[in-house]
């Protein structure tokens, strides 16, 4: 009787395991997240192009499974030679990250918001500009004129995915049915702009935006 | 003979087909949609931003005024057959990158522009 229980106990550990590291990972980066020390693994312990750079290992998860039991690219991690290389490099990040100098991640930058937008109108001097919609990512000024130019930066994806889950296709009695599977992926890098002309006395002349405005 | 047919069968199976296709964009087409009927020596950078845009790149030197537009695409696509194992592998990847240079002189007129679609 007790080792039956422990044949389902043993199966039901073997089942649970079966995602492996995806599900472990994923599960470690949604509970934990940032608060971690390990900081989010998931990306590197399922994605696909490995590499490792001063800030650590990376991995690109776009159109990859999140559940994936191991990396596709598991055997050039451990056994091509450029994976020594990693090694030393992940090393030398390990040790940089000890520093107590802190460099903050580069954020996605927005234009400004619609309502300030609206306050934009021609005849405005630059000074006034400069309060309305804060520092230009560009300014370039000559004797006849100067150009203001404001960048915000967004990205949307879609991803789309049909075919039996890796787990279920275990279950169903058809060879090679978890083969079947189609993947689409589209991802769009949206750069929003505003470019301001001033005439040569820094008066507001036109503005020219890439983003329609209610 | 049953039993051969269900071998055939099982094995056309394990042989089914694994697609992937992926597009990537990045930037600002208009500058390929819309008909560009400028003309040198008429045209002011201010028509060429209200036309398709703000640019991508501003670059600003004496007496020249550079608009540089970009616009990326990236298409990837995959046939794998597999059967446990990857047997055939077939992956294109198609990348476009399209640009638009107009060059203005100090007073913003229009020099000379080009453009790779």
């Amino acid at each position: 009787m007790r080792r039956g229980w422990r044949a389902r106990g043993l199966a039901a550990g073997a089942l649970a395991l079966l995602p492996g590291c995806g599900l472990v990972t994923l599960t470690h980066d949604t509970l934990l997240g940032p608060v971690s020390p390990l900081g989010a693994i998931h990306d590197v312990s399922v994605g696909s192009d490995f590499r490792v750079t001063e800030s650590g290992p990376a991995a690109d998860t776009e159109g990859e499974p999140l559940l994936r039991p191991y990396p596709a690219d598991l055997l050039e991690r451990l056994a091509a030679p450029h994976s020594f290389y990693s090694l030393t490099q992940g090393l030398e990040a390990a040790i940089a990250g000890f520093s107590l100098v802190v460099q903050r991640d580069a954020r996605e930058a927005e234009l400004p918001d619609p309502g300030v937008r609206a306050g934009l109108r021609t005849g405005l001097d630059a000074e006034a500009v400069l309060r309305l919609l804060g520092p230009p990512e560009l300014w370039i000024r000559s004797p006849s004129r100067s150009l203001m130019l404001y960048r915000g930066r967004g990205r949307r994806s879609i991803a789309f995915y049909l075919g039996v889950p890796p787990l279920a296709s275990i279950f169903l009695p058809v060879p090679g049915l978890g083969n079947l599977r189609f993947r689409y992926t589209s991802s769009e890098d949206r750069v929003e702009k505003l470019l301001l002309f001033f005439d040569a006395d820094d008066v507001l002349a036109s503005v020219a935006s890439s983003k329609v405005d209610p | 003979m049953r039993r051969g047919r269900a071998t055939a069968a099982a094995l056309a199976g394990s042989l089914l087909l694994g697609c992937a296709y992926g597009v990537q964009r990045s930037g600002d087409s208009r500058f390929l949609e819309h008909k560009l009927d400028w003309q040198p020596g008429v045209t002011s950078a201010r028509d060429v931003a209200s036309d398709i845009g703000p640019p991508d790149l501003i670059r600003g030197s004496p007496g020249r005024l550079v608009f540089v537009y970009r616009y990326e695409r990236e298409v990837r696509t995959s046939l794998v057959l597999s059967a446990y194992l990857r047997l055939f592998t077939n992956e294109r990847r198609r990348h476009v990158d399209s640009t638009l240079v107009a060059v203005f002189d100090d007073g913003d007129r229009l020099l000379y522009y080009g453009v790779e679609p």
